[in-house]
């Protein structure tokens, strides 16, 4: 089991870039339907980086991202949607899924100063 | 017992390699990979896996194109294949079956059962 957790965690940071890209996408796609200017390309971009985050961060221990990506699968395969009024409510669950990816990237990368001190030389002696 | 033999497809590479990881590491399988329905099908006709894990949605050649391919080939159609997709409502899954596939597993899948899963889709179908 150990084995396998360490892999998952190594694949995981090897495919960081990849899910931020993807919320990324999806992020200027919402800007765009808050703007009224989401186009064909982009809609078809944040369905299609949205459907990957669905299938995948839930694999790696984020079942709620899963859940916040096929929302957002869902109503950008929804014919003529989403429209400007959905923007604020798709701004909303991106930004949870936002989350969602930075905390656990928060768990690999920890505060430096949660860190264990060193012990100075006095307190060595 | 020989050693179980599966052949993943599978367009996004974290999947392929989490599900492989999860194969070998829990079930001691052994795990060959494609990431296209083109590759994929070539690679089941040389290798005749066990048993073929199979995306719904990639590009080239899509999960029911690529299940319809290798049933039609007498190399492969006698291989067990399971879909793996994030698309499980339930008309999706009586589609899936109505194609010939052995069994549906969803994305995300948890790697801990992986193994199980299968397993149990596998026994189902004698």
């Amino acid at each position: 089991m150990t084995q396998l957790s360490a892999g998952l965690q190594t694949i995981f940071e090897h495919h960081t870039e990849d899910y931020q890209r993807c919320v990324a996408t999806l992020e200027r796609a919402v800007a765009a339907i808050v703007a009224g200017s989401l186009d064909d390309d982009l809609r078809a971009a944040a369905q299609r980086e949205a459907h990957k985050l669905a299938g995948s961060l839930g694999t790696f221990g984020l079942p709620r991202g899963s859940d916040l990506a096929r929302e957002l699968e869902q109503r950008f395969a929804l014919p003529g949607r989403p429209v400007q009024s959905d923007g604020e409510h798709l701004a909303n669950v991106v930004g949870a899924l936002r989350g969602e990816l930075d905390a656990k990237l928060a768990d690999r990368h920890p505060c430096p100063a949660k860190r264990p001190r060193r012990r100075s030389a006095r307190a060595r002696r | 017992m020989s050693q179980m033999h599966v052949l993943l497809i599978d367009d996004e590479d974290d999947i392929r390699e989490v599900a492989a990881l999860s194969l070998q590491a829990i079930g001691g399988w052994k795990v060959s990979t494609a990431n296209g329905g083109q590759a994929g099908i070539a690679l089941a006709c040389a290798a005749r896996p066990d048993v073929i894990v199979l995306d719904v949605m990639m590009p080239d050649v899509d999960g029911p194109t690529t299940l319809r391919r290798l049933q039609a080939d007498a190399r492969t159609r006698g291989i067990p294949v399971i879909f793996l997709t994030a698309k499980a409502q339930s008309a999706d899954l009586r589609g899936f079956a109505r194609l010939g596939a052995a069994g549906t597993l969803t994305k995300p899948f948890d790697p801990m059962t992986l193994t199980d899963q299968i397993t149990t889709i596998l026994t189902r179908e004698g």
